[in-house]
């Protein structure tokens, strides 16, 4: 490429006869690359110089200092929707980290929501089947064509305007439970069961769930290691051994002895006066944020898959058929992975915009990390600049980690040109 | 030479028959596309139910709606007066009461021409760009001079203003030339660049004072008489524009109440109707009440066959007695239910129901006269005594229930409740017939009065629209009342005001001059150092008020002048502009002036200078890894902390700023691909030209790598686009924020979805047709490509 110190683009680099002169600085492609370097690299100091002067000057005008302190100090104000303990006598920044876990509480449920809704619409939108098909485009039109923050606002209203009254699933009510009795849609929620431990092994709610969590993961990875073990036997003989059930009792078992041993029950939200107890408390807050997202994102990965799958030529599945494969294992052993490596960096790059998203929560009062650490705390403590880039820093940070994954994957599946 | 030995032999073919039925036309494409395969065929039936629901939902709403109506209230009474109570219809009238606010926001409507004719240009500034093939060359400078004058359109003022803006690129671009005939192109560049921020910086404010000062001179004193005839005539003309609005006031009251007395006689013509209706609803109530009972009773019955009679633990262990007395007290909590519930439907029935006889006696005046099968109805209804006293029966019973009873007993109380309910059904399917035969024999008297309602509601709105523009007209001559004033004032005091400043100048000179050096610099008294004297701390504060009133007399001065001297359009204050107005403003600046930004960016990314590339990765990923509404709160909080003291501008502006950094970094990715995307034949062929860094780029690269961009340019737009609805955080008027401003208002408190099918319809087209526009684009690039 022609690039100021490229040599192609000048005169053969014969060194000078005489000494060095100033105007080689300008007019020698050698050292002109350094000057404009140095000019550039003194205009952006003088620049974030003069950012910080004025800031600093502004600051002390209205009396203020730059300090991180205020993140010790009780933030004074409750958070409704939460995950680990809080109270009002908590801190700032342990405020923070409550609207931490739910911006990424939301941001996880809905890309998982996002991803299931998009490859079943992106599939359907090839279907053959023209109505089908047409449904399917009219969805993804209207989705991405309408702006977010509306979605987020008409759900919102939808929940909150026109669902029943938790006082109307009393007895002689006009509102019935979904789902067996066991989900409640109200204008003031969704109440769904939740799983109680009579006797957990740890102290908290929340280890208990850890525990488990790792035992599961402790069970994948032993899937794992015994698919990696039928891979070997399959290259060595051809024959690939029956392991599902193998793996089926690895996914269930442990996990199910851990939750009989920890006497895991069904708790069913009931009404109690004129509202429900028990259960697990979705606010119309959480849902209408999560659906919203998951509809608006679900329609752009929608058109990924579509155009995943459309990548993939013609040829491929054709000689898979002269290949003698029946559809199914052309699909997953020919088209899919082929298709995975044109949908994945987008697919993973609309994850990063859902959870930057995740910041409309202010529309419906969600308590994310923008409305805890970068509303309410920065309104009580007027500390708007120490706020604003705690948040910068942290969505920056959560996009750098996706990023990064990202490239890791990208690296790992690049096509090995020749 | 026909062979007898030979069989028949055809000598000519028979005409093509047609295919099979199911071969061909309709029939084939329905059979192959919709049901090939069961998978296929339940699909097909789901996705047709899907349509059908949510058609049957959205279409009466939409199009059973109100289109005249002053407020929800009257959308609600025409409704009602329909037969379409509470989600049966629309109300439309919010859309035709406020879509103009919803475009334009509080823009003065007597300037709307205005944004419609920026926005109008706005497609001739594109043609250049867009149509290069079939518009005449020159065009292009239009281009350039298109956002000045569409600043200059939207937000009025002098003419002269954007005109020394332009100049100052004209400076830029002659500077420019004439250095880089004198020496390199990096000096020139960088020559040009301070000659225009000096021309911006240092001539421009001084050249436009010293234009309004000389046209204000001259014209102030026929300004000055004017405006004393003007405030003399006008008080005259406010009071007769107050009296006819308040003469059509009037005319609207008498309007409201001949619509009101209309809706009392459509009420008087339904009485019947809603007699049986309150005699309905109690009835149905108490028929749930029975179900709920019998479910009841149904309950309790399995609990105790499952336990063979009361619940009694088997043995001493603690889980049977513990599920002994869950059972027990799941039992007694039916037993409670069921009696309880039964009491409820009595009292429902006796206290809010009424007998045969009266039901007959509050039928006789019209409805029943007209079709006589309706008292033949009213004869076939369940007396009230046989419905409300084998209750009182079941009651007695029900108190007498316990755990020991047996089946039997519970079954004899089931069938009996199902008996009452059989006589209460038969009662409600009476009133129900009587119900519609009503509704039948009112629709013919109905037809008029609802005719004359629509058509009372319909000239009230037209009233309503005449009150509304007599009202703008005397709001508008008052509040030119009262500008004239306080502009009279105003420029009475100028020269006061312009002697006076030596004098203030002298002052705070000479306050200054009393202040330590050290602290000259300061801006405020808080600056000071803890140890300050406070002889120290009075003098400094002593010489910022004076420099604060010198300041703002200088201030007020050029203003006055400014505002004398205006040879253009009506300014018009940010704050009125909202709406689409506003969404496409903060859309357009954003990507136009995002785009020199957006390619230096992409250019410095692929640069090889290390520190210029570092530069631009760390700009682009910070911008692009951190959310829009985290910069809008920077913009509306902090950017007034990064600007020299005393510096304060306009939100929608800083906005802009923040919107263009915003989008310069996605623009930078899309420009990044661009040049990726071209051959690298096209860069050494611009080497082997001779050309050198900058020459190549401008002739070789940039032309060819922005057109392949264009597409993904108009998509980034479209994002751009949908994302200034987040301004409405910020406190600017966007169509959403418009729409709960429009929802504050008592007359239409509560309308949600009208608003939102508008809005969101307004944002789909405009985005829909931009994006199939990106798509054209794309498809007719790859055709010229291959």
């Amino acid at each position: 490429m022609t690039m100021l110190d490229d040599p192609r683009t000048s005169t053969p680099n014969v060194a000078p006869k005489k000494g060095f002169k100033l105007s080689q600085l300008i007019y020698d492609t050698r050292y002109r690359s350094i000057t404009i370097q140095v000019i550039a690299m003194i205009l952006v100091l003088m620049g974030l110089y003069w950012l910080v002067n004025n800031t600093i000057q502004n600051l002390s005008a209205l009396g203020k200092d730059f300090d991180f302190g205020f993140l010790t100090q009780p933030a004074g104000y409750d958070i409704n929707q939460r995950l680990i303990e809080y109270t009002s006598q908590s801190t700032h920044g342990k405020a923070a980290m409550v609207g931490i876990l739910n911006t990424i509480l939301v941001a996880f449920l809905g890309c998982l929501l996002a991803t299931f809704l998009g490859v079943i619409a992106g599939v359907l939108r090839l279907s053959k089947n023209w109505v089908v098909s047409q449904l399917m485009a009219v969805y993804v039109e209207g989705f991405r064509n309408v702006p977010l923050l509306l979605w987020i606002i008409a759900i919102f209203a939808l929940m909150t305007e026109s669902m029943p009254q938790p006082r109307d699933f009393k007895v002689g009510g006009d509102a019935s439970m979904a789902v067996f009795d066991s989900v409640a849609v109200t204008n003031r929620g969704v109440y769904v069961p939740g799983i109680v431990f009579e006797n957990g092994f740890l102290g908290s709610a929340v280890m208990n769930w850890v525990l488990l969590g790792a035992i599961l993961i402790a069970s994948l990875v032993l899937i794992r290691i015994v698919r990696r073990r039928a891979d070997v036997v399959q290259e060595a003989t051809g024959v690939r051994p029956t392991t599902w059930y193998q793996q089926l009792a690895l996914l269930v078992i442990p996990v199910g002895i851990v939750m009989f041993l920890m006497g895991a029950q069904f708790q069913y939200p009931y009404i109690k006066g004129f509202n429900f107890t028990d259960g697990i408390h979705l606010r119309n807050s959480l849902i209408a944020l999560w659906l919203a997202l998951s509809l608006y994102t679900g329609a752009f990965i929608a058109e990924i898959v579509r155009a995943g799958i459309l990548a993939i030529s013609k040829g491929q599945s054709e000689a898979a058929a002269a290949l003698g494969l029946r559809p199914n294992r052309t699909m997953n052993l020919v088209i899919l992975p082929q298709a995975m490596r044109v949908i994945i960096p987008p697919l993973i790059s609309q994850y990063l915009n859902l959870t930057k998203n995740s910041s409309l929560a202010i529309a419906v009062g969600y308590m994310d990390v923008r409305s805890t650490l970068g509303g309410i705390t920065v309104n009580q403590t007027g500390r708007e600049l120490e706020g604003m880039l705690l948040m910068a820093a942290f969505y920056l940070i959560v996009s750098l980690l996706i990023s990064g994954v990202m490239n890791i994957y990208n690296n790992r599946t690049q096509l090995q040109e020749r | 030479m026909s062979n007898p030995e030979f069989s028949y032999v055809r000598k000519e073919m028979i005409a093509e028959q047609s295919p099979p039925v199911t071969q061909r036309g309709a029939i084939k494409w329905v059979r192959q596309n919709l049901f090939s395969g069961w998978l296929n065929i339940l699909l097909t039936v789901l996705s047709l139910f899907a349509v059908y629901w949510a058609l049957s939902l959205v279409l009466p709403w939409a199009l059973g709606g109100v289109w005249n109506a002053g407020s929800l209230t009257e959308c609600r009474e025409v409704l009602f007066s329909f037969y379409k109570g509470g989600h049966g219809g629309a109300c439309w009238a919010v859309i035709e009461d406020r879509w103009l606010q919803i475009m334009f926001g509080f823009y003065p409507p007597e300037e709307y021409w205005r944004p419609i004719l920026a926005f109008v240009l706005f497609f001739v500034a594109l043609a250049p760009v867009l149509f290069a093939d079939k518009v005449p060359g020159q065009l292009i400078w239009f281009s350039f001079a298109y956002p000045f004058l569409a600043t200059w359109l939207i937000w009025g003022g002098s003419f002269w203003v954007p005109v020394f803006a332009a100049m100052g690129f004209v400076v830029a671009f002659f500077v420019g030339k004439v250095l880089s005939k004198i020496s390199g192109p990096i000096v020139a560049n960088f020559g040009a660049l301070i000659a225009a921020l000096i021309w911006w910086g240092a001539i421009m404010t001084p050249l436009t004072d010293t234009l309004n000062k000389m046209i204000g001179q001259s014209r102030f004193d026929s300004t000055l008489s004017t405006l004393e005839s003007r405030t003399a005539e006008l008080p005259a003309e406010v009071a007769a524009l107050e009296a006819q609005a308040e003469a059509k006031e009037v005319e609207i009251a008498t309007a409201v109440d001949s619509k009101n007395a209309m809706l009392i006689a459509m009420t008087q013509i339904r009485v019947e109707e809603l007699a049986i209706e309150r005699q309905i609803e109690p009835k149905e109530d108490a028929f749930q009440r029975l179900d709920a009972a019998q479910e009841s009773v149904e309950g309790l019955a399995a609990i105790l066959a499952e336990w063979g009679g009361a619940p009694t633990a088997a043995s001493d262990s603690e889980n049977d007695i513990v599920a002994a007395g869950a059972a027990t007290s799941a039992a007694e909590t039916l037993i409670g239910n069921i009696g309880s519930l039964l009491a409820d439907a009595q009292s429902q029935l006796d206290e809010n129901t009424v007998g045969t006889d009266d039901v007959a006696n509050g039928l006789v005046v019209t409805a029943a006269s007209q079709d006589p099968s309706i008292l033949q109805d009213v004869n076939a209804m369940v007396d009230k005594a046989d419905l409300v006293d084998p209750l009182a029966g079941l009651i007695e019973r029900a108190s007498r229930l316990t755990l020991n009873d047996s089946q039997g007993v519970l079954a004899s109380l089931r069938a009996d409740t199902e008996t009452a309910m059989a006589a209460l059904d038969a009662n409600l399917s009476s009133l129900g017939s009587i119900h519609d035969k009503i509704i039948a024999t009112n629709a013919d008297d109905l037809k008029e009065p609802q005719a004359q309602f629509l058509g009372q509601t319909a000239s009230l709105s037209a009233l309503r629209d005449d009150a509304n523009g007599m009202a703008q007209a005397s709001f508008r001559a008052s509040s030119e009342l009262s500008e004239s004033r306080s502009y009279l004032t105003v420029l009475q005091s100028l020269t006061d005001r312009e002697a006076a400043l030596p004098i203030l100048r002298d002052a705070t000179a000479a306050a200054r001059a009393l202040v330590p050096s050290d602290y000259r610099g300061m801006i405020a008294a808080s600056q000071l150092p803890e140890d300050a004297s406070s002889e120290d701390r009075a003098v400094l504060s002593l010489y910022l008020d004076a420099r604060n009133i010198e300041l703002s007399t200088q201030a007020s001065v050029r203003d006055t002048y400014g505002q004398l001297g205006r040879v253009g359009l009506e300014p018009i204050d940010s704050r009125q502009i909202g709406g689409f107005l506003l969404a496409l403003i903060i859309g357009i600046a954003g990507i136009v002036l995002s785009l020199p930004l957006g390619i230096l960016l992409a250019l410095g990314r692929q640069s090889h200078l290390f520190f210029v590339n570092k530069i631009c990765v760390v700009f682009i990923e910070v911008i692009r890894g951190v959310p829009l509404i985290v910069w809008l709160f920077t913009a509306s909080l902090l950017l007034n902390y990064f600007l020299p003291p005393g510096s304060n501008f306009d939100l929608m502006l800083r906005v802009i700023i923040m919107v263009t950094l915003f989008s310069s970094a996605y623009i930078a990715e899309v420009i990044r691909g661009g040049l990726a995307a071209l051959p690298t034949g096209q860069y050494e062929g611009a080497d082997s030209l001779g050309l050198g860094y900058w020459q190549s780029m401008q002739l070789i690269i940039l032309p060819q790598a922005m057109k392949i961009s264009i597409p993904g340019i108009v998509n980034s737009f479209i994002g751009l686009f949908k994302d200034t609805t987040l301004v409405l955080f910020i406190g600017l008027l966007d169509p959403v924020g418009l729409s709960n401003a429009i929802r504050a208002d008592t007359d239409w408190n509560g309308v949600y979805w009208e608003l939102f099918v508008f809005i969101g319809l307004l944002f789909f087209i405009f985005c829909f047709s931009m994006g199939r526009y990106s798509l054209h684009l794309e498809k007719k690039l790859q055709r010229e490509h291959r």
